[in-house]
């Protein structure tokens, strides 16, 4: 793919990129442009290759992934070698944000980090499970149990916090 | 009771909020060399303590005890060990009378 058309193809991804970043770093908006940045450089600078084996998106999004726990892992030596202090759980960012949308996020902090990605593909970008499963690097059959554990538990954790605001 | 669709909508709501902030599409090639940096210094770091930790086994690592087949002793020896063992060892002379005999 020539640089032209991989740029032209990122921007009109750009989006949909930024919602998957917010999500690989648990909603900090200033990590998930950091994360999109090195994500789009690596692409660019030719460090990853976009092999056909997949659609781009599912290609760029695994990418997007990898960078993001790259990055996670070397902030925790970083915190540990330095001393640092460790940052706030997870700084809300969503400037508009409904009682329904914040009832979902802290749905989503409840669940596993790897039933979270699943669900947030399926729903919140469309993917199949297929797809989902291709962009996390994990076999069909257990990105579907992924998915119907994460939808059960979401259902029930927003069926609980209705039952407990309705009381 | 909230339904699976329930659960769509609310995705979509959150992305519909997530792309009303999402920030300009940029290329910029500033943290690429920090990383690079960040990442020859942590190989620089784990070549050292790698090196560090090795010298301190071989320190603290016993070597065997190597004996030469010329030195060697078998721990038995001493078995073989009679009370006329000298005259073994000893060459005999003769003519010579002992002093204090008389010829």
């Amino acid at each position: 793919m020539e640089r032209a058309e991989l740029e032209s193809t990122l921007e009109t991804l750009h989006p949909a990129s930024f919602g998957w970043a917010l999500s690989c770093c648990r909603r900090d908006r200033q990590e998930a442009e950091e994360v999109l940045q090195m994500s789009y450089l690596k692409i660019v600078e030719g460090k990853a290759r976009f092999d056909g084996r997949s659609s781009f998106k599912t290609w760029l999004f695994a990418v997007i992934r990898r960078t993001a726990l790259e990055r996670f892992r070397w902030q925790r030596v970083r915190r540990i070698v330095f001393l640092e202090t460790t940052p706030p759980e997870r700084p809300d960012q969503i400037l508009e944000s409904s009682e329904r949308t914040e009832r979902l996020l802290r749905a989503l902090d409840a669940i596993s980090r790897r039933q979270r990605e699943v669900v947030e593909l399926v729903f919140y970008h469309d993917m199949t499970i297929e797809e989902a499963a291709q962009t996390l690097g994990i076999s069909i059959g257990s990105a579907r149990v992924h998915y119907e554990r994460s939808k059960r538990r979401l259902l029930a954790i927003l069926q609980e916090e209705d039952r407990i605001a309705f009381a | 009771m909230p339904s699976p669709d329930d659960l769509r909508d609310a995705f979509r709501e959150l992305r519909a909020a997530d792309e009303r902030n999402v920030p300009p599409f940029r290329l910029s090639g500033a943290p690429a060399p920090r990383r690079r940096e960040l990442r020859i210094a942590f190989a620089m770091a784990a070549l050292l303590i790698v090196v560090v930790a090795a010298s301190i086994l071989h320190r603290h690592v016993r070597r065997p005890v190597t004996a030469s087949i010329s030195t060697w002793k078998a721990p038995t020896d001493f078995l073989l060990q009679t009370s006329n063992a000298k005259l073994m060892k000893t060459v005999p002379t003769f003519g010579v009378p002992k002093r204090g005999t008389s010829s």
